[in-house]
């Protein structure tokens, strides 16, 4: 028969403990196995101060940090969710919030635009059109594109023609003072008319174009503006009278 | 006799593996910054940048006062200090000796990060990335004399380690608290707690100005420079270097 001696008994008692605690712990990743990161929606936004104390008041981490978690929100732990089931109201609010901390970076306006208007509930949507607006209306290069994709959102999603109507107007009268915008958003306005029924609105808006751009804009993009004068937004009849579309 | 101690000072860092240590948090740093980074759909440089930035900046101030402060602690334990002051070594040329070290690899450490950053983006080097260099520098020359200086007050490491972290992290939002108190916050005694905090800030670093990573992306914008920062840390360090030596001629061994 073997025997042990203290030593070694000893030894054994301390391998069998570890065993024992082993399978133990073992036991505690069991139970936690199945536990996953709970999604909370949207969290409430800080402050300017509370957001910048927590990058230890550097503006740029709390805008990039913010910006991440924008990006990341609703995916917890390979736990997708709709869009719909957000808290728009906070997110407005977290989109107001980055654009104090950085109003140069298009990392925030290009999510709320692009990414969170993929929501179909309109009413939802329907909270964060004054940021698209806010950042559309900054009058720097290239901003009224935030405007004409709300536009889009307002008129396509939101279905708010009226909505559409108001950043139509608003990029149309920045195209007045900037050049380097295209002849379209000059003409939104008269689509978002049309779409409204207000032809006679949308009818004089391109015709006004029409005639302030004769001798500035190229001729094809002349010949296209009549050309849905004449085709989309008049009847044939209204066609066939109108002067516009005789001399073609 | 002051650049004695300091590369005697110096070469126990080296011994230590700070600078080893760090450039392996450097490496891990940045290559976190670049997976961010690139986990974002726009910007991604940016993100790498301001990630890197950051990171790396506080694991220097991590690695500088958890250095100093457990050297310093070690000498007292280890009675180095009594015996290199037996020595005809004065207590200010000691701690004189003692801070130029320290500023040496705060220097080495800064030096170190600021190059991680300028290469992350070299073709996009600007003013603001220099000035954001010079505060980070000074920073760190700022942080390892308040190690220092905690290291001689403070009786243990652990107590020298949370002082120096909370005194950093109070003088980042200095700013932000002198800013709120401004604001006009009408509460009662808020008086009382407004001059408190005045008279605080008073002996605080405005190291919230320091190292903003805006000016990585943007340029440099506001009106703290090259100027303010060579002037507070040249002043705060010498500030600081004399509170300690006041701390160690009064001291009884």
């Amino acid at each position: 028969m073997m025997t042990f001696s203290a030593k070694h008994k000893k030894r054994i008692i301390l391998y069998l403990c570890f065993t024992a605690l082993l399978a133990l712990n073992v036991g505690a990743w069991l139970m936690a196995r199945a536990e996953k990161p709970q999604w909370l929606n949207v969290p409430p936004p800080p402050g300017y101060n509370q957001a910048l104390i927590s990058s230890l008041g550097d503006a740029q981490l709390a805008y990039r940090t913010t910006a991440f978690m924008l990006q990341n929100l609703g995916s917890t732990g390979g736990d997708v969710r709709n869009m719909n089931e957000y808290n728009y109201d906070y997110l407005a609010k977290w989109f107001f919030l980055s654009a104090r901390l950085d109003l140069e970076s298009s990392v925030v306006p290009h999510l709320a635009v692009y990414y969170y208007t993929d929501a179909t509930n309109p009413n939802r949507l329907r909270k964060i059109m004054p940021y698209i607006y806010y950042m559309g209306t900054l009058g720097r290069d290239n901003d009224w594109r935030w405007l004409a994709q709300g536009v889009f959102v307002a008129q396509y999603k939101i279905k708010d023609l009226d909505l559409a109507a108001k950043f139509a107007d608003k990029m149309a009268k920045m195209a007045e003072h900037d050049p380097k915008m295209p002849l379209w958003t000059k003409q939104m306005p008269a689509f978002v008319r049309y779409a409204q029924g207000e032809k006679e609105a949308a009818y004089d808006i391109l015709k006004q174009l029409l005639i302030s751009g004769k001798d500035t804009l190229p001729a094809d993009e002349l010949f296209l503006m009549r050309r849905y004068i004449c085709k989309k937004l008049l009847d044939e009849k209204e066609s066939r009278d109108d002067p516009l579309c005789q001399n073609r | 006799m002051i650049y004695t101690l300091s590369r005697y000072a110096f070469m126990a860092a080296l011994r230590d593996k700070v600078i080893l240590s760090f450039l392996v948090l450097v490496g891990v740093g940045i290559s976190l910054s670049f997976f961010m980074g690139s986990a974002t759909t726009l910007e991604s440089k940016q993100f790498s940048v301001v990630y890197a930035a950051n990171g790396l900046r506080l694991s220097g101030i991590l690695s500088l006062t958890l250095f100093v402060i457990f050297y310093i602690r070690n000498a007292f334990e280890n009675k180095d200090i009594e015996f290199l002051l037996s020595r005809p070594i004065s207590r200010p040329v000691f701690i004189l000796g003692h801070s130029f070290a320290f500023m040496a690899l705060a220097a080495l450490c800064a030096l170190i990060v600021i190059l991680s950053v300028f290469f992350m983006i070299p073709q996009e080097i600007t003013t603001g990335h220099y000035v954001w260099a010079c505060s980070l520098l000074f920073e760190y020359l700022i942080v390892v004399n308040v190690a220092m200086f905690f290291s001689m007050v403070l009786p243990s490491a652990t107590m020298g380690a949370l002082a120096v972290l909370a005194f950093y992290v109070l003088s980042r939002l200095m700013g932000q608290i002198l800013g709120i108190l401004d604001f006009g916050i009408t509460i009662p005694f808020i008086h009382i707690m407004d001059t408190a905090m005045q008279v605080i800030s008073l002996t605080i670093p405005r190291l919230d100005l320091y190292a903003q990573t805006s000016w990585l992306i943007y340029g440099v914008e506001g009106n703290v420079g090259f100027t303010f920062f060579v002037f507070q840390g040249v002043a705060y360090s010498a500030l600081l270097i004399c509170a300690s030596m006041i701390d160690l001629v009064r001291r009884q061994f």
